[in-house]
């Protein structure tokens, strides 16, 4: 058993490692040289820099965020950043460290993600329990092909789709933001409502995804657990149909649904990206994708770097609670 | 007569009973007619501006209507439906090579140390976040950006989890006695590979391809959106991104950005469903399945 979690911590460990190289590498694959994008910014503001100013703020900037040295060091350097807690500057928010601006961002996105995913995990997985016990009947067909559709719609159609209703053709929501423009945060009722108006549409295009997936998966392992031989069996006894779709079916059937739901929380620290930018919200999302914009690599290294810790963590709990609550599962397999 | 007794053979016999997967059939041969060969007659370069009036609602001349920078919808369409095709065909047979190496490779050497190595390759793609991942690429190429790069990019990493479910399968059929006897009598890893261990894989091929073409257009439309496809072809994407940056919806040109929303929902609505139909027809234990029901729609008949 030891030996077990053992192994897999490793083999975790070295995945996250590995993980992080690749994303290292293609991250400077950027074309983007935040130095000369600053520069540029810069020299915007002042009066004209002259050749040899240029080249020697280029200079100096290159070795302050460490970008003149070969990339091997770099890595070593990042990896050593990481040991300490630090992810470095920001290039494109210098001198902001780039966890600052992530811890800022965070709060947002996973109250959002969390909720969401939540609220979509339960609600799908009742809705499809009880579409798949009464698979003949017509609401069950209605309820599938509803949520095939949604799960099968590209997110940002069905994100757009929903900010054009709700924000342009009936403006009740609003146009973006995380919480009420100018308002002090601050524990009022007030304040709690503006947050969550703004989080409502957002919230709800990712539970309308969420919940497509979930219903259509549920429906079909209630279908296929309805069909072995203990339920068969629990019919023949005659106990009443809501203790087995309860007590029978939809607890057999719900155990690959939390690796589903182990995973996605998981990747709550990624961000929602395409949400987030659809809905302009102040989360991880948005703040990667100003990164990629802005080739601000160190501040994508660190949004993906906190992504990449959020699934491996995921994976790794479902290799250690999967033993607990499946009994089935045969340890070091 | 009964159905039974009337039914084709094999492929056509379950297309008469799977209404889904008849849908799914139809519907991807007629797009694939409108991509491939109606797209052939098109009058004029679909991508180019001011070519037809602007902004015309549906109306005979322009059975979709035009847009606003004077380009007409369904011609436009046409070459998205194409476009998007070849990515998804093209990303899901670059995926699927490396997945099925990566696959059979970490599944069929599992104690060896090759076959460990592989694995911790297969999990660290698996696990690195798809979007920011493919957002920088395609940011980072975006002048040389086309449909087949598009779809490298996409297979660097679409191939993780189809590999991971792959190895599991493997895992499983190699401790098959046959399996056994094939290598005791010294057959090549590849021989191996294709006589003993692809009839099993062969379902989870069909279905996987299909998804991955799935995946690939659906991450195409998310590209597209964020304006890092492939800009000056027709795209589902690119159109949407036009579509968008026009202010289509506001300004009631519903049909500019209706044309490629519908486009994207059915491609993926009939690959979703040819993807569910194989996979029954090639499981032999659905098959089982199919034969009861068909059996109990005969004793019905004759009742």
């Amino acid at each position: 058993m030891g030996r077990y979690f053992l192994e897999r911590l490793i083999s975790v460990l070295f995945t996250f490692l590995i993980g992080t190289l690749i994303l290292f590498l293609i991250t400077r694959l950027s074309p983007i040289n935040p130095v000369e994008t600053m520069i540029s910014k810069l020299s915007m503001m002042s009066t004209t820099i002259s050749q040899e100013q240029f080249e020697s703020m280029k200079r100096t900037l290159m070795s302050i965020y460490g970008l003149d040295k070969p990339l091997f060091i770099q890595y070593l350097s990042f990896m050593k950043g990481l040991l300490m807690g630090d992810l470095g500057p920001s290039f494109s928010f210098f001198p902001t460290p780039v966890t600052e601006l992530i811890f800022r961002a965070m709060p947002w996105t996973v109250g959002l993600l969390t909720v969401s995913i939540v609220i979509a995990w339960f609600a799908g997985n009742l809705i499809g329990a009880i579409a798949g016990f009464f698979e003949q009947k017509r609401f069950s067909k209605f309820l599938e092909g509803f949520f095939l559709v949604l799960s099968l719609v590209p997110y940002p159609v069905l994100a757009l789709t929903l900010m054009l209703l709700f924000v342009f053709l009936i403006p009740i929501f609003p146009y973006f933001g995380g919480a009420p423009a100018g308002m002090i945060p601050q524990f009022s009722l007030q304040y709690v409502f503006g947050i969550i108006k703004h989080a409502f549409l957002p919230a709800l295009s990712l539970i309308l995804v969420y919940m497509g997936a979930s219903v259509v998966t549920m429906r079909a392992l209630t279908i296929s657990v309805k069909t072995e031989d203990f339920t068969e069996y629990a019919f023949l006894r005659g106990l009443p149909r809501n203790h087995i779709l309860w007590h029978y079916v939809f607890r057999n059937s719900l155990l690959p649904q939390i690796t589903g739901l182990t995973l996605s929380i998981g990747q709550v620290f990624g961000g929602a990206l395409i949400t987030e930018s659809i809905f302009s919200y102040p989360g991880l999302g948005q703040l990667s994708y100003y990164a990629i914009v802005n080739g601000d690599y160190n501040l994508l290294m660190g949004v993906t770097f906190f992504s990449l810790v959020g699934i491996c963590i995921a994976v790794l709990l479902l290799d250690f609670i999967y033993p607990l609550i499946d009994p089935r599962v045969r340890v070091g397999g | 007569m009964t159905r039974l007794h009337k039914g084709g053979k094999g492929l056509f016999r379950y297309l008469r009973i799977s209404k889904s997967f008849t849908y799914g059939v139809v519907t991807i041969i007629i797009l694939l007619i409108l991509g491939y060969i109606v797209s052939l007659f098109a009058p004029f370069d679909p991508t180019r501006w001011g070519k037809v009036p602007r902004d015309k609602p549906p109306c005979l001349k322009y059975p979709l209507g035009t847009t606003t920078v004077g380009q007409d919808v369904f011609w436009l369409a046409t070459y998205a439906i194409r476009n998007s095709f070849t990515l998804g065909v093209l990303t899901g047979f670059f995926s699927i090579v490396i997945a099925s190496l990566m696959g059979f490779i970490s599944g069929y050497l599992n104690e060896k140390l090759a076959g460990k190595l592989t694995n911790l390759v297969i999990d660290s793609f698996s696990v690195i976040p798809g979007l920011p991942y493919i957002m920088v690429l395609a940011f980072s190429f975006k002048e040389y950006l086309n449909m087949t790069l598009i779809a490298l990019f996409l297979s660097t990493i679409g191939w993780a989890w189809p590999s991971k479910q792959l190895r599991s399968i493997i895992l499983e059929i190699r401790e098959k006695t046959h399996v056994y006897t094939a290598r005791a009598s010294g057959f090549s890893l590849f021989n191996i590979f294709w006589s003993e261990f692809l009839p099993y894989v062969l379902s989870w091929l069909a279905t996987t391809i299909l998804n991955l073409m799935k995946w690939a257009i659906g991450m195409e439309t998310a590209l597209g959106v964020f304006g890092l496809s492939s800009m000056e072809k027709a795209t589902i994407g690119t159109t949407l991104y036009w579509a968008m940056n026009y202010q289509a919806l506001l300004r009631g040109k519903w049909w500019w950005i209706g044309t490629p929303i519908v486009t994207v929902i059915l491609i993926i609505t009939s690959l979703y469903y040819i993807s569910i139909g194989l996979g029954e027809m090639l499981n032999p234990r659905s098959r089982l399945a199919q034969l009861r029901r068909e059996r109990i729609q005969w004793l019905k008949s004759e009742m």
